[in-house]
């Protein structure tokens, strides 16, 4: 008996100290990741991280709801409702200082996507159609997110086109710590890379490839940066830069050679109620994909507008008003008389999908109308008045069928323009940077509706800028010094 | 994992023995025999007596040996003993474990009656230390002990709730009244920015997985699985040299908690039982929130003031509710008054040979706010056999299952705490025809929602099932060559569920919600140990200790988390199984390993002398190759004074005892598994498709925290152990603290996990036992502790500040400094807000963001610790436990929205009716101006406040029952006993405007209020 208990000890013992002693029992990778120099090998692995970068922009902080939201509610076109969830106070009220989260959050995660599109940009693998293709793209959403920065943290092109822009940066290296470039600078880059995009991209919207290692076939849907979409973005580049003739060009080389059309007043319902990517090129050239699995929940921009998520974004009575009653646009803004007892409120319906299990609204980048609109801003800028109605009248007249027409020049011709652009792209983040653009105030800036209250922007108010995030200053002692003045 | 043991791996020849052991006993006869005649030469002799404590009741089975021999017994029941003793024999030695050891010198007489005491500061006591257990007069080492009668039967469900104010050092600060809550405990200070801060967790051996295992549910904590009243004995070792043997995880301190064993002797049954009801603690008077007409009066004032007409002020008043009759008390409907009870049975029995222990306990709770309970079995057995007198096996299997339902905290609409600052008095929860309200327009739930149709129809519910299980062998190889080998397992299984209503709530855009999480955690732990002791010099003057070990740990934890959307109508189906999209389903492992050497040894002549010292290597997972392996150590030293012959006569000093210890321990806990990786990982999916980033930026140059420390200590008795001391200094330097190194976000990463920086802990700790008044019926006992802490950032990357949130890290402050706006008060002329420029006081502005953020205050007490007064008088007794913290200052973070009139959809507390109202007022509080931009509700000094407090945690009268009369009953012991616990708090600061005991930040966060608990109960012994 005794022996066999002695035998069971040393037998324990002997077990454990083994089992322990390999130097792998000390080695352990994780179950849910790989080493980064091992992830961008193969085509499959490039368009597995070119699927990583858009998920990157599909984000609350930025194209996901903060920056879209902001180009209506920091202009005229949108206020918060009475009894809202305390979100984006900031940009009602023109408060923020340099530790406002808005200008925190989205900084750090537009930076995070260019780390992302550096990755890409940078792998060391042999060129082919495919990996040109993705490297295209790559380039082009470092543009779009360059561009967004530019237009968020500094001062317009067209108010200071050498002041101070943000920092560049184009590979990764944890101890950077880099200083502003200046907004020249940052364009430059801007039309680099979408200059590159245009020419590494090959495909249309609507075309596919098959990667032949896993044989899978990825359809390149609006949801994908594409060859046009590049120079769709260009042209509203130069829009910003008030540089007429290369948008005018960029914008007519999508319109002739892309194949886009605007889509007809019978679809617009359907087509704004459409949560899915497209192919068929009809308005819709880029955009951020939202689906069933990969969404923002509650914090998406259609929650932020629909009463069944968090509802707290009204429409403005007078951008209501600015709609004749012909005009299809009204139909997707809702007219509601219980929500708010003894008022008619109204409420954007473009996003209409927060409840809908099987897909969600996608986040609207480019459309097609945009780019025949800056067409015909550019013309109106470039003496080609004739031109410039013919393109403006193409939108607004079919948005509102018995509508005569504009007829107008000089600056009225530019202002109908804007408040075409305002009618047509209300609730997708555009108003503000129009306005930002063109160094105008916004005298209709709202508070409150019921009562109406007005709280208008003068054209020099410093929070129309958003600061260099508090936490790029702490850490970053060449920026240190440039923060935006006021702040 | 698999293990196979029983007939195993290897054969062994033992046919030497085997065949040689006839032989082998033959002479182990005759040597037996033969000593027989040389101990019968001499006379000896029966000596008698008995063994008592300081009640005077007889101590059963305590040991009567005579010194240096194995001569010796147990007494009976009676605490009676009989022994032949050999005519020269010159002491015995009485002991029991947990009451200490005396030696008695043996004279002619053949009478010896002994009594033992259980005093905190005995220094024949045998305590528990690392790896193993020592007598407390030869420890070199800092550490306290916490008794059952502090632990048994209180009404909080986990141990780790009860050790403050309790252990000189160590500060337990609670922030809820949620019962199985996660509890922070700091032993000596800070001792980790980032990392894990709170102590190692040992249970019979076993390094456990401790804290707040859930994924999703607001706070839980793995020892609530242990329930207290098993526990013997909760072992804090706070300095270097009674750490360090746990190396690479003893920085924070270490806390050993050892479960009841069975005991030799007729079997003893107890029985508890314990009931009461709970309710919420009494709230400052800053607190109270205004009622539908002050509120509704403020409003239009509010409106008035920023400049809007009558109209306007008439509409306003009228959104908000005005005249709508309604005036709802939140703070009434969210909290209710609930009930605690307890029951366990207990038996321990066994004899020389066999022995057990064996329990089942049940824990309820329901704490003061709506949707917070904790109800748990729990079931226990310790089984140890003796299969000769070289080798016994302990058996330890354990397991209890918690259920718990945890309310949101913080912010979260669904809070149900959160009504109050953020639900208007003339909001009502329900309809006109009695159902509750759900709308999401006008003046009804648009934003916070309704508590009561959360709290029923949402869920947030856990299910924990935690198993302790251990197998040891102890083997002794030579008599004083012992082996031990243990195998252990630490498992834990967390079911959580959380359900969001499609209704109300922020189910309501999903169509309703229901996330299910698994997550089981399998940690096992193999430790194989040598332990040698053996005498040297004259009379065995020098006695040597040694321990040589080697330890491996593994834990595994799996994970399954689903969530579901879209479910159908009726609300009774929550569970997943009915809704109509999946969401999510995943898996994930992680894991960890350690493996380690370890060694300690001690030196003692006398008893009166003592050097000790041990060593540590250990390695991890967690680290690099480069960085794998880490070498800790300490050393010690102790002299017992008492013992020396100039103090010999002087007969008040009963023990006097000074000490000293240095040594380097490290911390592992809470920097992941796989931090130091530079990765990409998966999962940033796009139109379904897999999508992966670079999102792990790794540093393959992480190591250990490393944790210097320095300890003088002093144990002194007095007056026959009437009256003892315990007094140590301490300096705590933890170096290469893991921090997340902020770097540019231009890089794509907000930091890079780095060793950057150092940080101090010293101090003092004091300990005062006392009996003042000892008469034969009537004792009052005394029991203080207090601890100094100063806790110094000493170094940080470049030296640059860091700014974490209201804190700020700066080398030579507290690490828990605020960081902060200073707060001038209100223009008397305009009622407008105004802040100190800078800390020379010398301009104000009235533009928030001139003013500059200053280093005020910390969030760390300076002083704390606990008192209790024991009075015993015939049968009864009556005690007080009080904790207590000084020197910190509180933050209320919430009352940016229910102060001024910065947000005026929210609620408003009564200090808003001290306003500015017009040209000369004098007060704190702004001009109410209805959606005021002036920033005055913004963090500044005007929210803290201070954090002193004391607290009457428990009070206990309770009456035992005389023998006699017990014994009539046929039972063995009776207690019946009434206990209250938070009955009274004093505080320090009249604007408090929160609870002062508001966690390790010191800031509230719309927690389940504390519970004031009444419970009646009955202890039974048979």
């Amino acid at each position: 008996m005794r022996f066999n208990n002695k035998l069971f000890i040393f037998c324990l013992a002997l077990l454990q100290v083994l089992s322990a002693c390999k130097k792998e029992f000390l080695d352990l990778p994780p179950y849910n990741a790989v080493p980064v120099d091992q992830a961008y090998s193969s085509e499959a692995d490039m368009n597995t991280a070119v699927n990583g970068l858009y998920a990157t922009l599909r984000n609350a902080a930025t194209f996901g709801r903060a920056l879209p939201l902001k180009g209506d509610l920091m202009a005229d076109n949108v206020y918060l409702k009475f009894g809202n969830s305390g979100r984006y106070l900031t940009y009602r009220d023109y408060n923020q200082t340099a530790a406002n989260a808005e200008a925190n959050d989205a900084w750090n995660a537009l930076y995070v996507a260019i780390k992302n599109a550096n990755q890409i940009i940078n792998a060391d693998i042999a060129s082919s159609k495919i990996i040109d293709q993705i490297k295209g793209e790559a380039h082009a959403v470092r543009a779009l997110v360059y561009f967004e920065l530019l237009r968020n943290y500094a001062k317009p092109y067209t108010v200071d086109a050498n002041g101070l822009g943000i920092p560049i940066v184009t590979t990764f290296d944890q101890n950077l710590l880099p200083p502003r470039s200046t907004t020249k600078e940052v364009y430059a880059q801007i039309v680099s890379d979408l200059n590159q995009a245009y020419t590494l991209m090959t495909y249309n919207v609507g075309q596919s490839f098959t990667i032949t290692a896993t044989n899978s076939t990825k359809v390149l849907n609006s949801s994908y940066f594409t060859k046009y979409a590049a120079k769709a973005l260009l042209a509203r580049v130069y829009q910003s830069m008030g540089d007429w003739t290369n948008a005018k060009d960029a914008a007519l080389d999508v319109i002739n050679n892309g194949g886009f059309n605007l889509v007809p007043n019978g679809n617009y319902v359907s087509y704004w109620a459409n949560p899915a990517p497209s192919t068929n090129k009809v308005e819709s050239i880029f955009e951020v994909s939202l689906d069933n699995s990969g969404n923002l929940a509650t914090n998406a921009l259609a929650a932020f507008y629909q009463l069944v998520g968090y509802g707290d974004a009204w429409v403005t009575n007078e951008l209501y008003n600015q709609y004749a009653s012909t005009d299809v646009r009204r139909q997707v803004i809702l007219v509601n008389t219980t929500v708010s007892a003894g008022n008619t409120v109204y409420l954007n319906n473009k996003y209409s999908n927060t409840s809908n299990a099987a897909d969600k609204d996608d986040i609207k980048v480019l459309r097609y109308a945009d780019v025949v609109l800056i067409l015909a801003e550019a013309l109106a800028n470039s003496n080609d008045e004739p031109n410039a109605l013919i393109r403006l009248n193409s939108v607004a007249k079919l948005r509102d069928q018995s509508f005569a027409g504009y007829s107008s020049s000089g600056q009225q011709l530019k202002n109908d323009i804007i408040s075409e652009r305002r009618k047509e792209f209300a609730f997708e983040g555009y108003r503000f940077y129009d306005l930002m653009r063109l160094n105008l105030p916004i005298p209709n800036h709202t508070k409150s509706q019921f009562p109406t209250v007005l709280f208008p922007i003068a054209a020099d108010d410093f929070h129309r800028i958003f600061p260099i995030p508090q936490a790029e200053l702490d850490v970053n002692p060449n920026i240190r010094g440039q923060q935006n003045p006021g702040y | 994992m698999k293990h196979v043991y029983g007939n195993c791996c290897l054969r062994l020849d033992f046919s030497f023995f085997n065949q040689n052991y006839m032989l082998m006993k033959k002479i182990i006869l005759f040597v037996s025999f033969l000593s027989t005649f040389t101990f019968a030469t001499a006379q000896n002799r029966t000596i008698t007596g008995q063994v008592v404590d300081d009640k005077g009741s007889g101590i059963a089975n305590a040991s009567v040996v005579v010194k240096g021999t194995s001569v010796g017994t147990i007494t009976n029941a009676n605490g009676s003993f009989s022994l032949s003793v050999p005519a020269n024999a010159r002491t015995i030695v009485v002991s029991y474990i947990g009451m200490g050891e005396r030696e008695i010198a043996l004279t002619n007489n053949n009478t010896y009656d002994v009594s033992l005491s259980a005093t905190k500061s005995d220094l024949q006591e045998v305590v528990v230390v690392g790896y193993g257990t020592q007598k407390r007069a030869n420890l070199t080492g800092s550490q306290s002990s916490v008794k059952p009668p502090d632990i048994e039967n209180r009404p909080f469900p986990s141990v780790d709730q009860m050790l403050g104010g309790k252990v000189p050092g160590l500060q337990a600060p609670q922030f809820t009244g949620q019962p199985g809550a996660a509890q922070n405990i700091r032993i000596r200070g800070t001792g980790s920015v980032s990392a894990g801060a709170n102590p190692l967790y040992v249970v019979d051996g076993i390094i456990v997985n401790s804290g707040d295992l859930s994924r999703v549910a607001t706070t839980a904590n793995s020892i609530a699985g242990i329930n207290a009243n098993d526990i013997e004995s909760v072992t804090v070792l706070k300095d270097a040299q009674s750490t360090s043997i746990y190396g690479s995880r003893g920085a924070n301190g270490v806390i050993v908690i050892t479960t009841k064993k069975g005991k030799a002797g007729k079997t003893k049954f107890r029985a508890d039982a314990e009931a009461g009801f709970t309710s919420k603690i009494e709230l400052p008077e800053g607190n109270r929130f205004l009622n539908a007409q002050e509120y509704i009066a403020l409003l239009e004032e509010g409106v008035r003031n920023s400049g809007g007409s009558q109209a306007q002020v008439d509409a306003i008043a009228a959104q908000y509710g005005k005249g709508n009759g309604v005036d709802t008390d939140w703070l009434d409907l969210v909290t209710k008054q609930g009930t605690q009870q307890q029951y366990n049975l207990s038996a321990t029995g066994g004899d020389a040979k066999n022995q057990f222990y064996l329990s089942g306990g049940y824990f309820n709770q329901e704490a003061n706010v709506i949707g917070s309970d904790f109800k748990r079995y729990s079931l226990r057995t310790n089984y140890k056999h003796v299969a000769s007198d070289r080798l016994s096996f302990t058996f330890i299997a354990a397991g209890s299952n918690v259920i718990q339902h945890t309310p949101n905290s913080g912010g979260a609409f669904a809070n149900p705490v959160g009504s109050l600052p953020f639900l208007r008095p003339t909001q009502n929860p329900y309809n006109i025809d009695g159902t509750l309200n759900i709308s999401r327009t006008g003046n009804n739930f648009s934003s916070q929602y309704n508590p009561l149709y959360i709290a029923q129809y949402n869920r947030n519910d856990l299910n924990s099932t935690q198993l302790e299980g251990s197998i040891s062998g102890e083997f002794a190889i030579l008599k004083n060559l012992k082996f031990t080998s243990r195998f252990g397992v630490d498992y834990n299984n967390l079911e959580e569920y959380r359900f969001w209503n499609q209704y109300h709530g922020d189910g309501v855009s999903y169509g309703g919600s229901g996330d299910a999480y698994n997550t089981r955690y399998f940690n096992w732990i193999a430790t194989n140990q040598l332990d040698y002791f053996t005498t040297a010099g004259r009379d065995g003057n020098f006695r040597i200790d040694a321990k040589l070990g080697y330890e491996a740990q593994k834990s595994k934890q799996y994970n399954v988390s689903t969530r579901t959307e879209g479910f159908p109508p009726p609300n009774s189906l929550y569970l997943t199984i009915n809704a109509a999209t999946v969401k999510t389903a995943s898996n994930n492992i992680a894991d960890y390993d350690f493996a380690g050497l370890y060694s300690a040894g001690s030196v003692s002549y006398q008893d009166k002398y003592i050097l000790s010292g041990s060593y540590r290597r250990d390695g991890s997972s967690r680290f690099s190759e480069e960085k794998r392996y880490g070498n800790f150590w300490s050393v010690g030293a102790a002299w017992n004074a008492d013992k020396e012959n100039f103090l010999s006569n002087v007969s008040f000093i009963s023990a006097l005892k000074l000490r000293g210890s240095y040594g380097l321990t490290g911390n592992a806990s809470g920097i992941g598994n796989y931090a130091w990786r530079q990765t990409y990982g998966f999962g940033s999916n796009y139109n379904g498709l897999p999508g992966g980033t670079f999102n792990v930026v790794g540093n393959s140059d992480l190591q250990w925290e490393s944790t210097y420390q320095g300890d003088i200590g002093l144990d002194a008795s007095f007056l026959d152990n009437r009256i003892s001391i315990i007094f140590d200094v301490y300096n705590r330097l933890s170096d290469h603290l893991i921090f997340a190194d902020p770097i540019s976000p231009t890089t794509g990463f907000l930091s890079v996990t780095r060793n950057i920086g150092k940080l101090q802990n010293k101090g003092y700790e004091f300990t005062l036992d006392a009996t003042p008044l000892k008469f034969k019926d009537f004792t009052w006992n005394i029991s203080f502790n207090i601890t100094h802490n100063t806790n110094t950032v000493k170094k940080l990357p470049g030296g640059k500040d860091i700014i974490d949130g209201s804190f700020i890290l700066r080398e030579g402050h507290d690490y828990r400094t605020f960081y902060v706006r200073e707060w001038d008060g209100v223009n008397p002329a305009n009622g407008n807000p105004s802040w100190w420029v800078d800390s020379s006081h010398k301009t104000a502005t009235g533009t928030y963001a001139s003013a500059q953020r200053q280093l005020i205050g910390s969030a760390s007490p300076s002083y704390f610790g606990g008192f209790s007064s024991t009075f015993t008088y015939k049968g009864f007794d009556l005690d007080a436990e009080f904790v207590y913290n000084y020197g910190n200052l509180v933050r209320d973070q919430w009352i940016f929205y229910t102060i001024d009139g910065v947000d005026p959809t929210s609620n408003k507390t009564a200090i808003n009716l001290q306003r500015w109202q017009k040209p000369g007022d004098i007060t704190n509080v702004p001009k109410y101006v209805y959606g005021s931009t002036n920033s005055s509700s913004s963090f500044s000094t005007r929210f803290l406040y201070k954090g002193d407090f004391i607290r009457l945690r428990n009070i206990t009268l309770g009456y035992n029952l005389s023998e006699a009369l017990s014994s009539r009953i046929k039972l063995s012991s009776v207690r019946i006993y009434v206990r209250g616990t938070n009955l009274w708090t004093k505080t320090y600061d009249k604007d408090l405007t929160l609870d002062p005991e508001a966690g390790v930040n010191s800031t509230g966060n719309l927690d389940v209020f504390f519970n004031r608990i009444i419970t009646a109960g009955v202890n039974i012994g048979f």
